[in-house]
């Protein structure tokens, strides 16, 4: 039963008249690498959201089970996510005091996929004049670097070159070690190799 | 942090320490005719706005007036001069110089509504050497040229400026660089930390500003800080906190910074005309005065002028003060609403 970290039933959301969610059950148990497969506008990120708990649900059942509760979290949205006129070395500090974790300082700010992704060169770079790719790159390093147990990640690959994906891939994969549970979308599995479990969505419904 | 910590609390003190520096009471001694003009009533009512005077009826000589003057324990002798048809406003003391020129102005104010009739106030200032030199100011709508009381109302705006800028674009900042999400997933804040933090941190910025300005309007102005300062700065807190609410709501409402940057404009825009820092809102068109109600400098700016300028209680003004918390109340309904629009949309 402690495996168990949430669960969800007919669950509905609407914006206004428009409805973006129709899923009868979903549940996460402790392990799950779990990937939500879809096209554009098929509802990956918004039942992504709403299993972080950013976005309420219109109707349905949602039980957060305790482990789930105390676990410390983390999500990349599709874009930003970090501070534009901060640097990456600012954005690091600024996740670590968010989540009152104080690793980063002792760490001697090498141990978090900085040198990983290559951004070790960048530290003292505000976030805005770096490329769309290292920005994206940034998010992860900044969502890791707080050390979560578990991990939301919205199209993380989504703008990065064939090298960087490799890199941010390679990442997560070894940040796979210390989570319980970890949901990503994409839009092919292509992407999602690494993932144990798989759902596809089309017009708000698993297929 | 530790700094500003530090020093915010210093400055508060400071001025609160500056109370009632200057502040004795004075003796003014009246006198007028049923020519004179303003009518004597008229002049009483301006004088009952100004704290701390002690008003006596004057019943010395016309040929020796300052020494009637140091004989009868006048700080200051206001008469109706039959000849030139004009006020004399007149000090042994330059001590009360400040208030001396307040009431110039507001009586001069008063004159000039109906034709633009020049008011003498005469200054006898002592030096050590107990020299005396007498200055007589005037007071002419064409010569009045350093007008000071532009500087409470331009304190006043920006009172209530600041913190609806930064309380504007501040939430809407969040949204558009998806960092809002981010906070959100943390484990240490929620939809109400959040919109409190929103809103606390305009707030600080605002009374920091605010306490500069006092400061500053005392050291460059000569605008001493008064008896009733706690009650000023309650309502120039509340003014704040309406100004913030606002642009909170208006930072939940709106979709770019960009979009809120033009609101902050266009909120400033109507705090200049829309409110009485320019033009009077009472003789106004209804629309005006209606659209009046929704800017906190409304309400704000006319009990800091007269507190600042004529030492005037804020309890004077409890009408505007009402309004300002029925306002900040409004305020709070819609910023309550942008947020449950946000929470629905995000």
């Amino acid at each position: 039963m402690n495996d168990l970290l949430l669960e969800m039933c007919k669950l509905e959301k609407w914006y206004q008249k428009h409805q973006v969610l129709d899923i009868d059950t979903f549940s996460l148990i402790r392990g799950d690498n779990v990937a939500l497969l879809g096209e554009n506008g098929s509802g990956k990120s918004t039942l992504l959201r709403v299993i972080a708990g950013i976005s309420n649900l219109t109707k349905g059942e949602f039980v957060k089970h305790e482990p789930m509760r105390s676990m410390r979290l983390a999500y990349v949205p599709q874009s930003g996510g970090i501070y534009p006129n901060l640097t990456v070395d600012e954005n690091l500090q600024l996740f670590a005091r968010l989540y009152n974790v104080n690793t980063y300082h002792t760490s001697g700010k090498q141990d978090y996929f900085i040198k990983d992704v290559g951004l070790d060169r960048y530290l003292d770079y505000p976030v805005e004049n770096l490329s769309g790719g290292f920005q994206r790159l940034t998010s992860i390093a900044c969502a890791l670097s707080i050390k979560p147990q578990g991990l939301f990640l919205d199209e993380p690959l989504t703008g990065l070159d064939i090298e960087n994906r490799k890199k941010a891939i390679d990442t997560i994969i070894s940040a796979q070690k210390s989570l319980d549970f970890m949901i990503m979308t994409a839009h092919s599995m292509d992407e999602v190799g690494f993932c144990n479990k798989s759902y596809t969505l089309s017009n708000g419904q698993f297929q | 942090m530790m700094l500003i910590m530090l020093v915010v609390p210093s400055l508060f003190v400071y001025i609160a320490g500056n109370i009632q520096k200057h502040e004795n009471t004075i003796t003014l001694f009246y006198e007028a005719s049923k020519n004179s003009k303003p009518s004597t009533d008229r002049v009483k009512n301006l004088l009952a706005e100004i704290n701390r005077l002690e008003v006596k009826k004057w019943t010395g000589s016309e040929a020796n007036i300052l020494s009637d003057m140091e004989k009868q324990g006048a700080d200051i002798l206001l008469r109706w001069d039959k000849k030139k048809w004009l006020f004399y406003i007149r000090s042994v003391s330059h001590e009360e110089q400040q208030l001396l020129t307040r009431m110039a102005y507001n009586i001069q104010g008063s004159l000039a509504a109906d034709r633009p009739w020049q008011l003498d106030a005469l200054f006898r200032i002592e030096n050590k050497k107990e020299n005396i030199v007498s200055k007589i100011h005037s007071f002419h709508p064409t010569v009045t040229k350093n007008d000071i009381s532009l500087v409470p109302k331009i304190m006043g705006l920006i009172v209530v400026f600041v913190p609806f800028l930064f309380a504007c674009s501040s939430f809407v900042r969040e949204k558009e660089s998806r960092t809002l999400e981010i906070l959100l997933v943390s484990p240490y804040a929620t939809w109400a930390t959040i919109y409190f933090g929103k809103l606390l941190t305009p707030l600080f910025i605002g009374f920091v500003n605010y306490c500069l300005f006092l400061l500053f309007s005392e050291t460059w102005y000569g605008l001493q800080i008064k008896t009733g300062f706690f009650a000023i700065t309650g309502v120039q807190l509340l003014a704040m906190l309406s100004a913030a609410l606002l642009g909170l709501a208006v930072s939940s409402l709106v979709k770019t910074q960009l979009q809120a940057y033009f609101v902050s404009a266009i909120f400033l825009i109507c705090s200049i005309l829309l409110t009485g820092f320019i033009y009077p809102v009472d003789r106004a068109i209804n629309l005006v005065q209606i659209s009046s109600y929704a800017f906190p400098l409304t309400f704000s700016m006319e009990p800091l002028s007269t507190w600042l300028l004529q030492g005037t209680s804020p309890e004077n003004h409890i009408d505007a003060i009402y309004t300002l918390a029925l306002q900040s109340l409004c305020y709070v309904l819609l910023a309550w609403y942008g947020l449950m629009r946000v929470k629905r949309t995000i």
